[in-house]
């Protein structure tokens, strides 16, 4: 039957044939037919939680006696005042602050090493994205084994070179977040690798020739050549990676526990914590309000920025957007 | 200039060894017996490779270093339950999301239309949000409903992960063919309609398979939602199973062997459309 259906000659409606017809509609008609019934779909799935976490949020819960007060707004007030919130905040900046900066470094170093040319680049550029591949979980089991004073990759070499006499403890209190935050630059690095390579791509070959006319050296020329050309781009990885960074949770999960004490308990660990350990759940459903105000706001500058680079670079921010045409 | 080279062959050798060493250390305690991976000093590769950690993941017995037959890993049912369930989750949330999505990333990638730039704001802001910050409505609301501990509920919330994900990747392709395209096709005498399905989307096959394929990679893996809805029940996917191997009766041989499983198929997907992933520009589709 359906071999028949197919083999019809298409029917052409014209603009002005009759019945209904998708062509009379305008752009915005037709946009929203297209858009309306999935976002409200998808309002309606997340709505009713998040109208429900909000009333949570403004309430004093008992699970047990079933009874709930309403308190206004005593659960923000608790959770802002609460010196919990103010640890989790710093080690929530640190965290983000080490992963944006491990992450960047990778994805630039990495950009420019496969940008240039060499016999095996095409394997390389395809080896890269793999860790992004990897489950932020699975990432924190690798890295939790790599890390391992028994038995662990890094202790073993550090030993084996005489570098260390006895095992470092990698998620110790002065190093775990660090570790942690390694772990996660590596996961997240892939992704703006690719895409500070395909602005590198773009960086017009005479500069680099200008830049040899003028005997710039390596840093000479990533200071005048490349740089201002990776600037935006690089600024849009950084917001990004760094909203990563602040909802992360399942390396918290695995590979600390928001230890040890309370050394990487950041702000997504504290929900968990206040939600999960405590049964606070109005405090928890106001910090959890406190954490998505939190991306929310990083997300907006992202946002903006994407905006911002397409009015001031049009050329190119098109030309490193999308060259899927060409492959 | 013989500088410059050996300097890009020393960086790239560097990048590879950066990417590999997690994921190799993990494959060589996968393939040894437990015992060796107790040895000091420890190996850096395995000495006596086994594949026990494999098979007895699978209802495979072995026999070990000492002679000693070693038993079916405990937990295997488990695992395999949660594998099933894993692969049944990521490919009917990857099927609705796909044709629910395509729709509206036309629309946003190529219609100009008031209210295109709060919905695409809206849109990025759905897939930042941290789900730990919402996971407790959900958990209320699905014992209420019944759908706590379901492979229909893990649809339901995972459906909120990949339709954003794939709206804005798709937006990204869609936006990147060229302007005239639909003109031309309308022309033809062609409805606006028969011109997306008919013209537009036979061009964007390159598209719909990566944004495929990181839908299905999303879900694969995706543990929060997982570990707070599902975790214990039979609808438990992957992620949550490992977490209560990790935790409860971590044999680390063992749990490596479980952990290269988990990473295999996205791993696969990723090699397969590392150059469309390269060439789609994830990170900004304005």
């Amino acid at each position: 039957m359906a071999t028949t259906a197919e083999m019809a000659p298409p029917q052409i409606e014209s603009a002005t044939g009759r019945g209904w017809s998708s062509s009379r509609l305008s752009d915005g008609q037709f946009a929203t037919l297209l858009t309306v019934p999935v976002i409200v779909a998808l309002l309606a799935i997340v709505g009713y939680p998040t109208a429900y976490s909000l009333w949570t949020s403004l309430h004093r819960i008992d699970l047990i006696f079933k009874r709930n007060e309403y308190v206004g707004l005593a659960n923000y007030q608790e959770a802002l005042t609460s010196p919990a919130l103010g640890h989790a905040l710093v080690v929530t900046l640190y965290y983000t602050a080490l992963v944006t900066g491990f992450a960047l470094v990778i994805a630039v170093g990495g950009a420019l090493v496969l940008n240039e040319k060499f016999r095996g680049r095409g394997f390389v550029m395809a080896l890269v994205i793999l860790p992004w591949a990897v489950s932020l979980y699975a990432t924190a089991i690798v890295w939790k084994y790599l890390y391992s004073a028994e038995w662990g990759m890094f202790n073993a070499v550090l030993q084996g070179l005489s570098l260390v006499d006895r095992p470092v403890n990698f998620l110790s209190e002065s190093l775990a977040i660090p570790a942690v935050a390694v772990a996660h630059a590596w996961q997240i690095a892939p992704l703006g690798m690719y895409f500070v390579l395909a602005t590198l791509q773009v960086i017009p070959e005479d500069l680099y020739k200008a830049a040899k006319v003028d005997r710039l050296g390596l840093f000479g020329r990533f200071r005048h050549v490349i740089f201002p050309y990776i600037k935006a781009p690089l600024l849009i990885v950084m917001v990004l990676v760094t909203v990563e960074a602040a909802r992360a949770f399942d390396l918290i999960f695995f590979m600390t526990g928001g230890g040890p004490g309370d050394v990487s308990t950041t702000l997504t660990w504290e929900v968990y914590r206040v939600f999960y350990k405590n049964n606070q759940y109005g405090q928890g459903a106001a910090l959890g309000w406190l954490l998505v105000l939190l991306t929310t706001a990083i997300t907006t500058v992202y946002f903006l920025l994407l905006f911002w680079r397409r009015r001031e670079r049009p050329d190119t921010a098109a030309a490193a957007d999308l060259t899927i045409g060409e492959t | 200039m013989t500088g410059r080279r050996l300097l890009t062959y020393g960086f790239a050798a560097l990048l590879v060894i950066w990417t590999l060493v997690p994921i190799y250390w993990l494959f060589t305690m996968s393939m040894m017996f437990k015992t060796e991976l107790l040895a000091i000093p420890t190996h850096l590769y395995p000495h006596e490779p086994t594949v026990s950690n494999y098979t007895r993941l699978f209802g495979g017995t072995a026999i070990g270093p000492g002679g000693a037959e070693l038993p079916v890993i405990g937990q295997a049912p488990i695992i395999q339950n949660g594998l099933r369930n894993s692969l049944l989750v990521a490919v009917v949330v990857t099927a609705i999301t796909m044709l629910v999505s395509l729709p509206v990333a036309y629309a946003l990638g190529r219609l100009q239309f008031r209210g295109r730039t709060p919905m695409l704001f809206a849109i990025i802001t759905t897939r930042s949000y941290p789900p730990i910050a919402i996971i407790l409505p959900f958990v209320l609301l699905y014992s209420q409903v019944g759908l706590q501990g379901t492979v229909r509920g893990l649809v339901i919330v995972y459906l909120t992960l990949t339709i954003p994900m794939v709206i804005w990747v798709m937006t990204s392709f869609f936006s990147s063919l060229p302007r005239t395209v639909e003109a031309a096709a309308r022309v033809d005498g062609n409805t606006r309609w028969q011109a997306f399905y008919r013209v537009i989307l036979p061009m964007s096959w390159p598209g719909i398979a990566v944004a495929t394929a990181i839908s299905f990679m999303v879900c694969w893996n995706e543990f929060v939602f997982s570990q707070f809805l599902a975790a214990g029940s039979p609808a438990q996917t992957l992620p949550p199973a490992i977490s209560t191997f990790f935790f409860q009766i971590s044999q680390p041989t063992e749990m490596a062997a479980v952990s290269i499983i988990s990473i295999v198929p996205p791993a696969i997907l990723a090699y397969l459309f590392q150059r469309r992933i390269r060439n789609l520009n994830l990170v900004d589709p304005l």
